[in-house]
């Protein structure tokens, strides 16, 4: 029998360990490495098979679950190797600063896209005058009512102001309206102003519904004295609705999961994004939807959808005004993508957020009929089926209205835009919480802003 | 047999090395090369991230502007201290690793004097316990977050019993739930205490039964009740481990609850959960600022090798137990 020799040892410990390190290594993928997050991956897959069966281009994507901000930050300053990936909007300047995305508006075709996108996806797209991505999805917020409830309590049509939803929410507390399950509303309004990445939404709609201007063309605050003090009374609204007149959920703050609230009919009220009202609406996700077919014997073979949680122009302090917030999701190509996949990558961005080779928007038309997927083509507004599917479960004339008055936020472009991101939402929560007044709360966020536009200037 | 002798030895009882043989001296080499590895191991991926963090605390660093590398010294320590920020999560987690340290140490103290009997079934219980343990972080904070949700069975419990009262005293406390920043600390609170008391309960478990069961007997003779047994037989044994505990939950306090900060509360309502290390995440992932939270992570180093230092001094003699 042979011993074991310290020589032999020490070779074998070293063959062991250079074929682990061998086996731990990855290799990088042959064609073009696609990351974004983990939003329907198997639809994305489907899109992505069709795209190689198109184009002959071999495409390496992966979703990344957990958070998605983060664990890019740390793949793009680990050099990790890939040529495209999602990005938000809110994140936009963040990336381009950090000089982890590359512009895309000079590869051949790019100009094709711009003059069937809607102004606020292109503005969306553009950071320091030179275009970065081309559009995954884009929505915006419109405001939902259960038009039962809305009944019950003796109303015909949403409000159309701050004042009126607040009547309307005292009557279906008052009339002791009942959700599906039995359960008397409380609370009629719940509004998302849960601290989140994104930042809130439904603070930046409110305001852009009742066309106050936050920022001005230099990305100065021009809160809290703004005209007639708007984004102040605005906040006083919500205040007064939380603890005065009890009418807004104070989980607010704290719930992850509105829309699910809402379909399950604990609420009567809310903001949400317009793609969400497919899904709310759709018998297989909603507790109201399919209470409401049930009721009526509508077989699940003749309708899918219930059209009982309707979208409206979202409430305003005064009657007249219009507007909403709006924000894309784009593909974009990342600094170190490698130049022999850059074209390559560029046919995959324009085939998932532009046209296919057979000049089809192939991808956003597919995501709009399978899960309700906002657009950012005018043309597609236009399109019949599209009409028809919208009207299944929305409302197409508010859709394009809305899509013409929607806005991104004011101050998004400013590479400060993270630092505000951070500050604000704790004070927005304070003056929610009456730890602090609207005004004085509006007044620090702007002391920060020009703390902030000093410092990154 | 060798032909050193006990005079070549030094007084540590090692030979010199000019003493050894070329057979020990190729084994003394032997043994370093054995633990090449783990020592590049050791340093990869502890020494050198630990160096390039104080590193990077002592520049301007932000990711969204990397060519402004720049070494500013102390610059970052003196921002972060000058900070609103830094003070109120300080508070907060001087409140959080109070209250954590002291309910995980008399909990599991009280478990474990109670799992140190003879029952029937103490085995299976003892299992159990772990369980708490095992839990990841993050889906502890989402379990929390269901137990105190809008509709979760804590929530509602407490609800309920300010209902109650409110109806029977004429009060009118308005209940907020997750809302409330009482409420929201003091649930993480819960929470990051229900994953660590297993932990300490086994060091507990371990000290109690090194005690020598003569000790009670006598005790017992002497008339003294079950208090005073603890009192003056358990605790003093208890001390250096309830020291370890301490110092273990001290750091889990100040560098942990972030996971179930995450989960459960998201910092808020307002800045109210904001714990040292949540705040060093938003620094880090939400301003990018590396330079900034690099020093954040110092200054929570210190802090926790400080308040080591205060336990082991105030309880580390006390605790000297004659056997």
């Amino acid at each position: 029998m042979v011993g074991i020799t310290r020589r032999n040892f020490l070779k074998t410990s070293v063959l062991a360990g250079a074929g682990l390190m061998t086996g731990c290594l990855r290799k990088t993928p042959e064609g073009v490495i696609f990351k974004g997050w983990p939003y329907e991956p198997d639809l994305v897959r489907e899109n992505i098979e069709y795209f190689e069966r198109q184009t002959n281009v071999e495409v390496a994507y992966e979703a990344i679950s957990g958070n998605y901000h983060d664990k890019m930050v740390a793949l793009f300053v680990g050099k990790t190797p890939f040529d495209c990936c999602y990005v938000r909007d809110d994140d936009l300047a963040e990336w381009v600063e950090a000089g982890w995305l590359q512009p895309c508006d000079n590869l051949p075709g790019a100009d094709q896209y711009l003059e069937d996108i809607f102004d606020y996806n292109s503005d969306a797209m553009t950071y320091g005058g030179r275009r970065y991505g081309l559009p995954y999805y884009t929505d915006f917020t419109v405001w939902l009512y259960n038009e039962q409830m809305l009944e019950a309590a003796g109303f015909d049509a949403p409000a159309q102001t701050l004042d009126e939803l607040t009547e309307q929410a005292i009557k279906i507390k008052e009339a002791r309206v009942k959700s599906p399950d039995g359960s008397v509303i409380e609370y009629p309004i719940v509004l998302g102003f849960r601290q989140t990445v994104i930042g809130f939404n439904d603070w930046w709609s409110l305001n852009y519904a009742s066309e106050v201007d936050l920022f001005d063309d230099d990305i100065n605050p021009i809160f809290p004295d703004d005209e007639g003090r708007r984004a102040e009374k605005i906040l006083q609204w919500i205040v007064d609705g939380i603890h005065k007149h009890r009418i807004i959920d104070i989980n607010s703050l704290t719930m992850p999961d509105i829309r699910e609230n809402m379909a399950v009919g604990r609420q009567a009220f809310c903001l949400m994004s317009k793609y969400d009202v497919e899904w709310i609406n759709n018998r297989e996700n909603a507790a109201v939807a399919e209470a409401y077919l049930s009721q009526r014997a509508i077989p699940e073979t003749k309708a899918v959808y219930a059209k009982v949680i309707k979208m409206a122009r979202l409430p305003s302090l005064e009657s007249g005004q219009r507007g909403t917030l709006g924000w894309t999701r784009m593909y974009s190509l990342t600094a170190h993508c490698r130049e022999d996949h850059l074209l390559d990558a560029w046919k995959l961005m324009q085939f998932l957020g532009g046209k296919d080779t057979n000049g089809d928007y192939y991808t956003a038309r597919r995501w709009f009929q399978l899960r309700g997927l906002g657009f950012a083509f005018v043309s597609l507004m236009e399109d019949p089926e599209i009409v028809a599917l919208t009207e299944e479960w929305g409302d197409i004339k508010l859709v394009k209205e809305l899509s013409q008055v929607a806005r991104i936020r004011e101050n998004i472009k400013a590479p400060w835009f993270p630092d505000f991101n951070v500050y604000y939402q704790p004070e927005i929560q304070k003056i929610l919480l009456r730890q602090q007044s609207p005004r004085a709360g509006l007044g620090r966020m702007a002391k920060r802003c020009q703390e902030l536009k000093r410092e990154w200037t | 047999m060798s032909k050193n002798t006990l005079e070549d030895q030094t007084v540590t009882g090692r030979k010199t090395v000019s003493h050894l043989t070329a057979k020990e001296r190729g084994d003394r080499i032997f043994a370093y090369l054995l633990n090449v590895p783990s020592v590049i191991l050791i340093l990869a991926l502890i020494a050198y991230p630990v160096v390039v963090s104080l590193w990077t605390s002592l520049h301007r660093y932000n990711l969204r502007r990397p060519d402004e590398f720049a070494f500013v010294g102390l610059g970052n320590y003196v921002d972060v201290l000058t900070s609103y920020d830094f003070w109120h999560s300080l508070r907060v987690t001087l409140y959080f690793g109070g209250m954590s340290v002291a309910l995980v140490i008399i909990v599991a103290i009280g478990i474990a004097v109670l799992f140190n009997e003879q029952f029937k079934g103490r085995g299976i219980a003892r299992t159990l316990l772990l369980i708490p343990w095992a839990v990841p972080g993050i889906v502890n904070g989402l379990m929390w977050a269901g137990l105190f949700g809008e509709h979760g069975a804590f929530n509602q419990m407490i609800g309920d019993s300010v209902d109650l009262f409110n109806r029977l005293t004429g009060a009118e406390i308005e209940y907020l739930g997750m809302a409330s920043p009482f409420v929201a600390l003091n649930a993480a609170i819960a929470a990051h205490v229900w994953r660590s008391v297993p932990f300490a309960c086994i060091i507990f478990l371990a000290a109690l039964q090194a005690i020598p069961g003569e000790q009670y007997r006598a005790a017992q003779v002497d008339g003294a009740n079950a208090w005073r047994r603890f009192q003056h037989i358990t605790l003093p044994w208890l001390l250096h481990p309830i020291m370890i505990v301490a110092i273990i939950e001290t750091m889990n306090a100040f560098r942990g609850g972030f996971d179930i900060i995450y989960a459960l509360t998201a910092g808020g309502p307002g800045d109210a959960t904001y714990v040292i290390a949540w705040q060093t995440y938003k620094e880090a992932f939400g301003r990018l600022n590396f330079g900034g939270s690099n020093a954040y992570s110092y200054l929570i180093t210190v802090i926790t090798m400080g308040l080591a230092i205060v336990y082991i001094r105030v309880l580390y003699r006390r605790g000297t137990v004659q056997g």
